[in-house]
């Protein structure tokens, strides 16, 4: 009776460590001094899937403008778990008036664990002023697992 | 008593867990910019021509090298020689056909569909504008692009095991008809990896 209750605790114990064993997790340094000058965007989120928050926590959003009129913007993401995962992505823009203008490019960004990512996209209209960034973790959909 | 209460939930989430990964039974529309497109490691996809596309045209734009040579006027593209020194036959348009138009929607470029290497894009417009020289008694049409785009693309195949990895690369120059140097130069990898699929090799 007393080997059963020892059991539970020891299959614990080795799927913890055969977990820690095979994940690479990813350290970030970067200078002390921040030497830049980032328009730094405040967001608005809504979460329907709990484990894309973790696996592509969105830090920092920030716009600029390139080619003298066409919107910039960046979001750095860090897979806040302990495994490499893929990730979908995909930037909407609109224009003034709230119009979709084309239609969405979807991309996938690998991140190891721990790993910090800037994905980013220029419009590719000047009549773009906002965007909506849509993310999911990849499902990877091959020939294979259909 | 215990364990058959938590059984019935138990089963009610791994259902509902299984329902939301279930593969469709029949023919469906799918969104082609969404997750449910099929992704194939022995080939590109279109969702790879598009991503790279993409990319390459936000390098292009945010490089700032496009200059507008007629004030008001986008810059003038040709698109030369695109080879696809890959296993796989395709339309190289898969690719340049996105990248012209995301450009056109720039306002930054436009693309001359009457100049290209070999077949033009627009055979018609060529010709119309032959057409049209001749009876204003002009000599040959002559469009000079600002700019040309040619390119590669590569690919390569290693295998480990049963886990298959290719890796694609799109190679892009744009060249300043002007000056003939390479004013920008780009390459976009996509490396997808799997074990051996079902379906072909």
């Amino acid at each position: 009776m007393k080997n059963f209750s020892i059991l539970p605790r020891v299959a614990l114990a080795a799927s913890l460590l055969l977990t820690v064993a095979g994940c690479a997790t990813v350290n970030t340094i970067t200078p002390a001094e921040d030497r830049t000058t980032p328009n730094r965007i405040a967001d608005k989120r809504i979460i329907t899937d709990n484990n894309v928050s973790r696996i592509a926590f969105v830090s920092e959003i920030t716009e600029s403008t390139v080619a003298g009129n066409l919107k910039h913007v960046q979001a750095k993401m860090q897979n806040l778990t302990a495994a490499g995962k893929n990730v979908d992505y995909r930037f909407q823009w609109y224009d003034a008036a709230g119009m979709a203008i084309g239609e969405p490019v979807q991309h996938t960004a690998f991140l190891e664990g721990g790993q910090i990512v800037p994905i980013g996209e220029t419009a590719t209209s000047p009549n773009a002023v906002t965007w909506q960034l849509d993310l999911a973790e990849s499902v990877g959909r091959t020939p294979g697992n259909l | 008593m215990k364990s058959s209460l938590l059984i019935v939930p138990s089963l009610l989430g791994v259902l509902t867990l299984a329902g939301c990964g279930t593969p469709p039974t029949g023919a469906q529309y799918i969104d082609p910019n969404g997750q449910r497109a099929i992704v194939d490691v022995g080939k590109i996809d279109f969702q790879d021509f598009n991503s790279a596309a993409s990319d390459l045209v936000q390098s292009l734009l945010n490089s700032n090298v496009i200059q507008q040579r007629r004030p008001g006027q986008p810059a003038l593209f040709a698109i030369s020689r695109i080879t696809n020194d890959t296993d796989q036959q395709f339309d190289t348009d898969q690719l340049i056909g996105n990248m012209r138009t995301m450009l056109l929607h720039s306002g930054k470029v436009q693309t001359l569909s009457t100049v290209g290497l070999g077949q033009v894009q627009d055979p018609l417009a060529q010709q119309e504008a032959a057409k049209n020289a001749f009876v204003q008694n002009q000599g040959q049409p002559n469009p000079i692009p600002d700019y040309t785009l040619t390119g590669k693309i590569l690919m390569q195949k290693t295998q480990a095991g049963n886990v298959n990895q290719t890796a694609y690369t799109f190679y892009l120059t744009l060249t300043d008809v002007t000056t003939q140097a390479a004013v920008w130069e780009e390459h976009k990898q996509i490396v997808k990896q799997g074990k051996e699929s079902s379906i072909g090799f």
